[in-house]
């Protein structure tokens, strides 16, 4: 490839334009309006001000963005004001990612993103719309060739089944707990001042209840399509040494990380989703680690019992036996068991305290936080086996059962901790910290075990 | 017990000259001002102005642990060692927690030197991992220079990334 500057497809000064206008679309609007209470000829005035100033600034920013490849480097220079020049040694490539959106499908062009092990924002160089004969030689030059056409010994897709129950179990505790919150801020306002007629209160209640279940079906339903958007044709697929996964409904996103840069896996077990036995599996991986959850997904949805075999078909240097072998000891059952009820407590204090009414919470809560206590005791435990490269953690994180997966040679950082609690009773809190920083911790396990994973994971060993 | 080598090396002496400087910096100003606006915005009978009255005076207490024991407590519990394969560290009093990073895995090393640190002759080495960042906080000019040189030449592994 030669060295001289290239500018990126013209429909690259399309793509900054719609951004440009997305910028000022608020502003716009409100002049539009502003102005459409006066005369329709003002209103369409703003309108095409705005219109003709996103698009100079989509073309001088498309004018002002090249690429070259010299020196061994990818030079990114962009910026109309103050040029901003990046450079990406070639051998720092991380991951090449193609992107297609709307603007490209159009132009029938595509996007590059080219991913660095950098943080923040310099973590990637965007090259928003290159012809299909640019973005070959810019992959080729880059060592990520375009392997589209070579045969795939492995390939799995989301069916449509999948991608319905992944969307219906998609909603989070993100998602619910605001929701929550919500409805609490809704009890007290409604219910402080207005306890004095029982009659008058019931039926604030029941608006309440109404209300609170109108939000939950609205959160619910935005996530329902979130998650159709996302992983609509969900697709992952084993070359030699790379994963590919392609997702995604109106942008269709592709993602090639190389297998040797895997750090792990975690197998999770979402509140909805465990107890139908369904997992889904996220990649623990640098050049990933920073982007969201949905980034990372190595597969959507899978039966519990497929998790093995998955792992045996698309990542075999993470596969084996995920049983735990060792356990926290039974004397750590209550402590597992005494943090959620004391939460329980404190919540039914303060609850009772706004709604005295609503004492009969008070046991449902602290039932249910001892049978989380429990559960959180019966999901924790480790494998750490002398003669596997890897390790496996499990634990209750968030209301979800994670299975970490890790090779022990790329952990980025072990962690033994004891309160002065667990000081006196003679327990620890074990961790290992993987990729960009995910960490699961087992807790309470005896001393004999923190000292096996000391020496099982010595970086020395 | 620990089949492994419990880290061993102390902070520099002056880590409790630098924390007790830190803490002073924030909470001498904190302690005026809880004496000056406190009292006056609490004012009135019953509660209120209990509170006005005491608050000021937990703050001072607050200001006196943070100053006179905080810092002594600190530097007594923090250990760290280097060797070619990992970093160890060991600290804090209340709830203890020992931090091991393989060598391998660090990208790159800072020195660290505040302006307090710079008074006293100290200065942190920050260890950045693509998982965050970890450090030792005070050690004495030289040593840190030292335990920085040494990590810079154990890390030539770009594509260990």
């Amino acid at each position: 490839m030669s060295s001289e500057p290239h500018r990126l497809h013209v429909a690259a000064a399309i793509d900054e334009a719609v951004r440009a206008l997305a910028d000022v679309a608020v502003p716009l609007l409100i002049g539009l309006v502003a102005g459409g209470t006066r005369s329709s000829f003002s209103a369409i005035l703003f309108g095409l001000l705005g219109v003709g100033a996103a698009a100079a600034i989509g073309i001088t920013r498309w004018r002002a963005t090249t690429y070259r490849i010299s020196d061994r480097a990818l030079h990114f220079r962009s910026g109309v004001f103050s040029p901003d020049e990046t450079v990406v040694p070639l051998d720092r490539v991380q991951a090449v990612d193609t992107i297609a959106g709307p603007i490209q499908r159009l132009f029938g062009v595509s996007g590059l993103q080219v991913q660095t092990p950098g943080a923040g924002e310099h973590a990637e160089v965007m090259l928003s719309a290159l012809s299909d004969a640019q973005a070959r030689e810019l992959r080729a030059a880059l060592g990520h060739p375009d392997q589209e056409e070579q045969a795939a010994h492995r390939r799995r897709r989301l069916t449509m089944a999948g991608l319905l129950v992944t969307a219906l179990t998609a909603p989070q505790l993100g998602v619910v707990l605001p929701v929550v919150g919500g409805v609490f801020g809704l009890l007290q306002n409604g219910l402080a001042g207005e306890s004095e007629t029982l009659a008058r209160s019931v039926d604030t209640v029941h608006e309440v209840v109404l209300i609170a279940l109108a939000l939950l079906g609205a959160a619910w339903a935005l996530s329902f399509l979130g998650a159709v958007v996302a992983f609509s044709g969900f697709e992952i697929q084993r070359d030699d040494e790379r994963l590919r996964i392609r997702r995604g409904l109106l942008q269709r996103r592709a993602v090639s990380v190389p297998v040797a840069r895997v750090d792990g896996a975690q197998i999770v077990e979402s509140a909805l989703r465990r107890p139908f036995g369904l997992v889904t599996l996220r990649l623990e991986v640098t050049s990933l680690g920073g982007r969201e959850t949905v980034e990372r997904t190595l597969f959507p949805l899978l039966p519990r019992r497929d998790v093995e075999p998955f792992l045996a078909t698309f990542l075999p240097e993470l596969s084996g036996p995920l049983a735990l072998q060792q356990r926290p000891p039974e004397r750590a059952r209550r402590r597992y068991v005494m943090r959620p009820v004391l939460a329980a407590l404190a919540v039914s204090a303060i609850l009772i305290g706004i709604v005295p009414a609503a004492w009969p919470a008070a046991p449902v809560l602290v039932a249910l936080a001892v049978a989380l206590g429990l559960d959180a005791f019966a999901a924790a435990g480790l494998r750490l086996d002398p003669d596997d490269r890897r390790v496996v953690l499990r634990a209750r994180h968030r209301a979800a059962r994670i299975t970490l997966v890790a090779r022990r040679r790329r952990l980025q950082q072990l962690g033994v901790s004891r309160t002065i609690l667990q000081r006196r009773a003679d327990l620890a809190t074990v961790s290992v910290t993987v990729a960009r920083g995910t960490r699961l911790a087992v807790r309470h396990v005896d001393p004999p075990l923190v000292d096996r994973f000391l020496v099982v994971l010595d970086p020395r060993a | 017990m620990d089949p492994r080598p419990e880290p061993d090396g102390l902070l520099a002496p002056a880590a409790r000259a630098l924390w007790t400087i830190e803490a002073l910096a924030w909470s001498g100003p904190a302690t005026v001002a809880a004496f000056a606006i406190l009292p006056s915005v609490l004012d009135g009978d019953g509660i209120v102005g209990v509170l006005g009255d005491v608050l000021p005076f937990l703050v001072l207490l607050g200001a006196l642990v943070a100053v006179l024991v905080v810092p002594t407590l600190r530097w007594r519990r923090w250990r760290w060692r280097l060797d070619d394969d990992e970093l160890d560290l060991r600290r804090g009093a209340f709830t203890e927690i020992r931090t091991i990073v393989p060598v391998a895995r660090i990208q790159h090393v800072d020195v660290k030197r505040t302006f307090f640190a710079q008074i006293v002759g100290v200065a942190a080495v920050v260890v950045h991992t693509a998982a965050g960042t970890t450090e030792i906080p005070a050690l004495q000019d030289g040593d840190a220079a030292l335990v920085r040189d040494r990590l810079a030449g154990l890390i030539r592994k770009p594509d260990e990334l």
